[in-house]
C-alpha cells in the first residue's frame, strides 16, 4: 500500500477518534473554546473594520500605498511567524517525539514520516492566519466592496503561503539539526537573539521615520522604504499582497502571475524539504541522539539564590518547594527563551515609545501610553502564568506521590507554587512598569498607584492561576503545551484576562481619567480622594482571587487519591 | 541473520559500545545481557537502525541497516522497553496499521489480526482506545502488532517489566514457539531466569564491550563456576575489566 495514503488514514482516524471523545465528553470545553475564538476573530474583524472605514472616509493620500504596505507587513510578519513555529514543531515532532521513534523502527519511509508531521505542523501553525489575517482581510474586502473572486481567492492564496513558508521552515529545522546536532541550544540562541537585534534596530527606525513622516515626503518615501525586504518583488509576502489586491481592483489576469509564483514555489519548497528528508532525516535523529556531549554537572546556581533571596518571607520547607519549581524552569531553555523575549520586546518597547514622542510629551499621551505600557504587561503576566505557571501542578502527574508522601500539608504545595508565581510576576512587571512611569516622567501618585495595580495583579492572577490548576488538573498529559490549551487552561485564559480587565478599571482608570479631564477642560482642581477609592477594591478583589481559587483547589489536592 | 562487524558507537567523547563483534543465526533466541548503562539499548537501536554505528556495520537479513534500512527493518519487529501505542486509536485500528505498513494484503492481515486477538486475550479491550489500558493491556496489544506480519527478526527489550506471572509464561512460550518458527529472537533483559530457561545462546556486555558469548555451560566454564546464570553473570561482570572483548560467530 502507498504510504503517503495509509499516514493519511491514519490521521483521519486518529482525528474521528478525539473528535468523537471531545464530542461526547467535553461539550463545555469545546464551546469555551469555539467562543473564545470566534470572540477574538469578531474583535480583530471590527478594530480592522474601524480602521479601514476610517482610511477610506478620511481620503488619506496614499491610501492604496497604505494599503499595500500593510498586507506586505502582514503576510511578512504571518510568514515569519508560520516559518518559525512549523519549524519548531517539526523540529519536536521528528527528533524528539515518540512517535517518531517508534516509525524509524518500521519499514516507514523517512520522506513519508515527515510528510505527516509536515500536515500536522502547518494545520496546527497556521491558526494564526486563519484567527488573525482572515478577519482583516475580509474586513478589508467589505470595507472597500471588492469584487466576489478576492473572496474566492483568499483560501487559494492562504494554502499556497502555509505550504511554502511550512516549507521553508521545515527545512531551517532538518538543516540545523544535521548541522549543529551538538550545540545546537547555543546556535539557536545566537540565531535569536540575531534576529532580535534586527527586529529592535528596524523598529527604533521606524518609530523615528513615522514621527518624521507628518508632511514630509522624504521621511514618508523613507518610511516606505523600510519595507524593502517585505515589498521586495523576490518576496513572497509581496506576491501575496499583490495578487490579493488585484483581485481586489478587478484585475483577475494580472492576479495569476504572483499564485503562480507563490504556488510553484510552495511545490519547489516542499519537494526539496521532502527530499532533504529523504536524505538526512535519519541521519540528523542518529546526530542528534549521539551529539550529547560529556555528561553536564548541575548544581545551585547564584540564581537559586537569588530567588532564595527573595522568597525569604517563607518557612524553609515552602521555600524548598520554591526553589525546585525555579530550577525546573530556569533549566528549561525553551521557557527562559520565550519569557526573556517577550520580556525583552516589552522593556524595548516601554524605553522607545517615549523617544518617539521626543521632548515635549504632552501630559494626555504621557498618561495614555502609562496606561497602554501597564495593560501590555498585564497581558504578558496573564501569557507567562498561563503558559509556565499553571501547568506546573498537572505536570507534577505520576510523580505527584512523591509530593503526597512529603511531611508537609498539601496546602503548602499550592502556597509554594503561589509564591513562586507572585514572586516571579511582580519582579517582573513591577521592574517594566517602573522604568515605564519613570522614562514617562509620570508624578510620583501615579507611579505608586501602578505599582499597587502590578501588586493587584500580582497576587490575584497567581490565586486563579494556582488555584484552578489544582482545581482542574490533568495528570495523564506530559506535554505542557497541551495542558495549557486544555479545558482548565482555557478556562483560566479567560478567568485572568476578565480580572486582568476588572484591576485595571478599577484601580488606575479613574485617576487616568481625571488627568484627561483635566487637560480636556483645562482645570487644575487636584486629584480628588475618590480617584484612590478603586485601590481598596481592587485589593479585596485580590483577595477575593486568591481565596477562593486557593480553597476549592486546596480541598481538590486534599481529597485527591494517588 | 543479524550481524554486527566491528561495531563502535560514541556519544561525543563518551564511547557506549566498542569493537563489538556478534553474528546471529536464523531461529536462534539469543539473550544480550549487561548492568546497567553497558551499552544494551544502543546495540539494539543500531540493529534496528534508530542510530548508525560509528563505526563498523550492522546487516540484518543481508542488508546493511544504514545504507540499506528500509528493506532490513521490513524483516524486523522492535519491542522496545516503553512500547508507543496512538492513544487515540483502538488496539484493533493499531493491529490495521502495522499491518498496511508491512505491506500485508487485506485478507491476510485480517486472518493475522484475528489470530493476534486470539492469542493475546485481547477480545475483551482490543477495540477500546489504548489511552485507556493498562500495562499489561499495551504489552500485549504491541506484542500483538510486533508478530502480526511474521517478523523474521524480533528484537524485545526488557519484556517483562511490569507483566504478572501468567503474562510472564505466556510470553516464554511466546518467544519459544516464534523461534521455533524460525523467527531469530534477541532479547535484551535483566531477568536471567529467563534468559537461562530460553536462550541458545548469551551474550554479556559490561562498558560496551562484549565480555562473553555463548551457551550457559560455555559460560560456566568461562567463569570456573558451575552454579546459576546469576553466579556466572556477576563473577563475569566483576571481572570485566580484565578480560578483553571476544568475537562471537555462531
Amino acid at each position: 500500500m502507498n504510504q503517503g495514503w495509509l499516514f493519511q488514514k491514519l490521521r483521519w482516524r486518529i482525528l474521528r477518534n478525539a473528535g468523537s471523545l471531545l464530542l461526547g465528553n467535553s461539550r463545555m470545553r469545546m464551546a469555551t473554546m469555539l467562543a473564545c475564538s470566534l470572540l477574538l476573530w469578531a474583535g480583530l474583524y471590527a478594530a480592522a473594520w474601524e480602521g479601514f472605514g476610517l482610511m477610506r472616509e478620511s481620503k488619506l493620500p496614499f491610501a492604496g500605498g497604505i494599503v499595500g504596505l500593510l498586507f506586505d507587513a502582514m503576510f511578512f510578519t504571518l510568514g515569519c511567524m508560520l516559518a518559525f513555529s512549523t519549524g519548531l514543531i517539526i523540529y519536536a515532532s521528528l527528533f524528539t517525539g515518540a512517535e517518531a521513534k517508534f516509525l524509524l523502527t518500521t519499514p516507514a519511509r523517512a520522506d513519508q514520516i515527515f510528510g505527516s508531521k509536515y500536515q500536522g505542523a502547518i494545520v496546527y501553525s497556521s491558526w494564526a492566519f486563519v484567527v488573525l489575517g482572515g478577519p482583516i482581510l475580509i474586513a478589508y474586502g467589505y470595507v472597500f466592496d471588492v469584487p466576489w473572486l478576492f473572496y474566492l481567492s483568499l483560501p487559494v492564496f492562504l494554502i499556497g503561503y502555509v505550504i511554502l513558508a511550512g516549507a521553508v521552515g521545515s527545512i531551517a529545522a532538518i538543516l540545523f539539526v544535521n548541522f549543529f546536532p551538538q550545540r545546537r541550544k547555543q546556535a539557536f540562541i545566537g540565531l535569536g537573539l540575531l534576529a532580535l537585534a534586527g527586529v529592535i534596530y528596524w523598529a527604533v527606525r521606524m518609530l523615528g521615520l513615522t514621527r518624521a513622516a507628518a508632511g514630509n515626503r522624504g521621511a514618508l518615501e523613507e518610511l516606505f522604504g523600510m519595507f524593502t525586504l517585505a515589498n521586495s518583488p523576490m518576496s513572497p509576502s509581496r506576491w501575496m499582497s499583490g495578487g490579493l489586491l488585484h483581485f481586489a481592483r478587478g484585475e483577475p489576469a494580472e492576479a495569476l502571475l504572483p499564485l503562480a509564483l507563490i504556488w510553484s514555489h510552495a511545490g519547489m519548497c516542499y519537494i526539496l524539504a521532502a527530499w532533504l528528508a529523504k536524505r538526512w532525516y535519519r541521519r540528523g535523529y542518529n546526530r542528534l541522539s549521539a551529539g550529547a556531549g560529556g555528561r553536564q554537572v548541575h548544581g545551585s546556581h547564584w540564581l537559586d539564590r537569588v530567588m532564595s533571596f527573595c522568597v525569604g518571607y517563607l518557612d524553609p520547607k515552602t521555600r524548598l518547594l520554591v526553589i525546585k519549581d525555579f530550577r525546573t524552569f530556569r533549566r528549561e531553555p525553551a521557557q527562559v527563551g520565550q519569557l526573556g523575549l517577550f520580556a525583552g520586546l516589552m522593556l524595548m518597547c516601554v524605553i522607545n515609545i517615549r523617544q518617539f514622542f521626543g521632548a515635549d510629551l504632552p501630559v494626555i499621551n504621557q498618561s495614555v501610553v502609562s496606561m497602554l505600557n501597564l495593560s501590555a504587561t498585564g497581558l504578558l503576566m496573564c501569557a507567562y502564568l498561563g503558559r509556565f505557571v499553571y501547568p506546573l501542578i498537572s505536570l507534577e502527574g505520576r510523580k505527584f506521590w512523591v509530593l503526597g508522601l512529603l511531611p508537609l500539608k498539601r496546602e503548602q504545595l499550592l502556597w509554594g507554587k503561589f509564591a513562586f508565581a507572585v514572586t516571579m510576576t511582580a519582579l517582573l512587571a513591577g521592574g517594566i512598569i517602573l522604568i515605564s512611569d519613570i522614562v514617562l516622567n509620570m508624578p510620583l501618585a501615579a507611579i505608586l498607584l501602578h505599582q499597587l495595580n502590578v501588586a493587584v495583579l500580582a497576587f490575584g492572577l497567581s490565586g486563579l492561576c494556582v488555584g484552578m490548576s489544582a482545581w482542574m488538573p490533568n495528570f495523564r498529559e506530559t506535554d505542557p503545551s497541551k495542558i495549557v490549551v486544555g479545558f482548565g487552561g482555557t478556562m483560566f485564559t479567560v478567568a485572568s484576562l476578565g480580572y486582568l480587565v476588572l484591576a485595571i478599571a478599577v484601580v488606575s482608570i479613574p485617576y487616568h481619567v481625571v488627568l484627561a479631564r483635566d487637560v480636556v477642560f483645562r482645570g487644575e482642581t487636584g486629584l480628588p480622594l475618590w480617584v484612590f477609592a478603586g485601590a481598596p477594591i481592587g485589593v479585596a478583589a485580590a483577595a477575593l482571587a486568591i481565596w477562593l481559587p486557593m480553597r476549592i483547589g486546596a480541598r481538590t489536592l486534599r481529597g485527591m487519591e494517588f | 541473520m543479524i550481524e554486527l562487524n566491528h561495531v563502535s558507537k560514541r556519544y561525543g567523547t563518551k564511547t557506549a559500545v566498542s569493537g563489538l563483534d556478534l553474528h546471529i543465526k536464523a531461529g536462534e533466541l539469543f539473550a544480550f545481557l549487561g548492568p546497567n548503562g553497558a551499552g544494551k539499548t544502543t546495540t539494539i537501536k543500531m540493529i534496528c537502525g534508530l542510530l548508525f554505528p560509528t563505526t563498523g556495520s550492522v546487516r540484518v537479513g543481508g542488508f546493511d541497516v544504514v545504507t540499506d534500512g528500509d528493506r532490513a527493518r521490513e524483516l524486523l519487529s522492535y519491542v522496545p522497553d516503553q512500547p508507543y501505542l496512538y492513544e487515540k486509536l483502538t488496539g484493533r485500528e493499531f493491529l490495521q496499521f502495522i499491518t498496511e505498513l508491512y505491506g500485508l494484503s487485506k485478507v491476510d492481515a485480517d486472518r493475522r489480526i484475528g489470530e493476534m486477538i486470539e492469542l493475546f486475550s485481547l477480545h475483551d479491550f482490543v477495540d477500546d482506545l489504548t489511552e485507556r489500558y493498562s500495562h499489561g493491556m499495551r504489552q500485549r496489544t504491541v506484542f500483538a502488532a510486533a508478530l502480526s506480519h511474521r517478523p523474521k527478526v524480533l528484537i524485545v527489550d526488557e519484556p517483562t517489566v511490569g507483566l504478572d506471572p501468567r503474562s510472564i509464561r505466556l510470553l516464554k512460550d511466546l518467544l519459544r514457539d516464534e523461534t521455533k518458527r524460525g523467527t531469530t529472537v534477541f532479547l535484551s533483559t535483566h531477568s536471567l531466569d529467563i534468559a537461562q530457561e530460553l536462550a541458545d545462546r548469551i551474550g554479556i556486555v559490561d562498558h560496551g564491550r562484549l565480555i562473553t558469548v555463548g551457551t550457559l555451560d560455555t559460560l560456566r566454564k568461562q567463569a570456573s563456576l558451575d552454579g546459576s546464570l546469576e553466579d556466572v553473570f556477576l563473577k563475569l561482570t566483576e571481572e570485566s575489566g580484565d578480560i578483553q572483548p571476544v568475537e562471537a560467530v555462531a
